[in-house]
């Protein structure tokens, strides 16, 4: 195996669960996850030899991973597990995981984006805001606003001004 | 305004299902991913380069007739690209891919997954093969720009595809189009970003910005909007706005793909 095979393999064993997770997250479905967390280390394999050399080579793949689980909100909804349809061997979703992928993608993209981040995967407002290029205060702001959208659709709707 | 309460129960719910789902990822071995880019850059058949060869001479030959001698260097609508085969690595620098949706048979290939059929009126688009349609709306779109024909051309359903990473596209079939000598342009139809941004080229009803819209397939996407790129080598570089207005501060991006 070549020098650059090897160091993507132990970069995708690195990297495939956490972007799984986040794919599944915002698709709602363990297949389109699957299916998208690939696409997204396909690319990052087809640029190899210049995404290496970035800073954060995880980051760039996680930003085409995001922005392939936002345009597939077009194309399919989550849904719960069917016994009768779904292939052998799928994995339930459970239908708090269904609301969960369904009150992000209620969001608009960037925002989901940031909840996800910051909420979910522990990012700095900072490095929240760097990534999708936009300054801290917007970060707060869409953070704010997904909070009470994704709270009130999960059920836990915020007691403020009762 | 949030209160601690929505925070909390957010936070809570997002790292659940990010631990249950990390916990029970699918294995995916990296060699198969490896394995499915070499697919994925197969070379061309041979007999559909060369027919798009000898049509881009063709049509180079016909528009000297009409409008004089192209001028190289002249703009940024050279005669360059238009005979290159369908997938054009450059080694470590900006990957040159020719768009090819139909088999050598002139149907759709097999790899397009088309999630939608429309129909309507088209105009000769921005180069030889590709069209501007009007159509009945599909989601929330009813102009599919850029649609390209196959060997049959408007005869057969054009292929508007959506983001080319995407490999999605509607099957658009043309009831009329218009008359007039087809464009020679080799502007790229799409640029994918080193953010992983995708931003489509539009040539109308676009305010003097762009001319590349990054926001066509994904409306939250950044930047959003881009100049034509500058081909360099190994590497093309774009200035693209945050913002879509006069006053948004340009910024440098690398393009990792162009597709024609």
């Amino acid at each position: 195996m070549s020098e650059p095979e090897e160091e993507f393999d132990a970069f995708f064993r690195r990297v495939w669960g956490g972007l799984y997770a986040q794919a599944f997250v915002l698709t709602g479905s363990r297949e389109v996850a699957q299916d998208l967390t690939q696409e997204s280390l396909l690319r990052a394999w087809k640029h190899w030899a210049r995404v290496a050399d970035y800073d954060d080579p995880e980051g760039w793949t996680r930003r085409v991973l995001h922005n392939l689980c936002i345009q597939s909100w077009r194309r399919s909804r989550p849904r719960r597990f069917d016994p009768a349809g779904d292939a052998p061997g799928t994995v339930e979703v459970s239908d708090q995981h269904v609301l969960l992928a369904q009150a992000m993608r209620s969001l608009p993209g960037k925002q989901a984006r940031a909840l996800l981040l910051h909420d979910g995967i522990g990012m700095t407002i900072s490095q929240t805001a760097r990534d999708l290029g936009v300054p801290d205060g917007t970060v707060k702001s869409w953070l704010s606003r997904g909070r009470r959208i994704v709270a009130l659709k999960l059920g836990t709707p915020s007691t403020e001004g009762r | 305004m949030t209160t601690p309460q929505d925070e909390a129960s957010v936070r809570s719910a997002l790292e659940r299902a990010l631990a249950e789902a990390q916990r029970t990822a699918p294995s995916v071995e990296p060699g198969d991913v490896r394995r499915r880019a070499r697919r994925w850059w197969r070379r061309p058949r041979l007999d559909v380069t060369i027919t798009i060869a000898v049509a881009a001479v063709l049509v180079l030959a016909l528009a000297s007739l009409l409008v004089g001698p192209l001028r190289p260097g002249h703009g940024h609508r050279g005669p360059r690209g238009t005979t290159r085969p369908a997938t054009t690595p450059v080694p470590t620098g900006t990957m040159v891919e020719i768009y090819q949706p139909f088999t050598a048979a002139g149907t759709i290939d097999p790899d397009i997954d088309i999630t939608a059929h429309a129909m309507g009126i088209c105009f000769n688009g921005e180069t030889s093969r590709t069209y501007r349609c009007f159509g009945n709306t599909v989601g929330d779109r009813n102009i599919f720009d850029p649609c390209f024909a196959g060997p049959q051309g408007t005869r057969a359903p054009l292929v508007c595809p959506g983001d080319p990473r995407s490999r999605t596209a509607v099957a658009f079939t043309a009831t009329s189009v218009s008359a007039g000598a087809p464009s020679t342009a080799t502007t790229p139809w799409a640029i994918e970003l080193s953010n992983g941004t995708t931003c489509a080229f539009v040539n109308a009803a676009w305010g003097g910005l762009g001319p590349y819209d990054c926001q066509y397939w994904e409306p939250s996407s950044s930047p959003a909007d881009c100049h034509v790129p500058q081909e360099g080598r190994p590497t093309w570089t774009v200035q693209c706005q945050t913002d879509k207005t006069d006053a948004s501060p340009f910024t440098s991006y690398t393009v990792v793909t162009v597709w024609h």
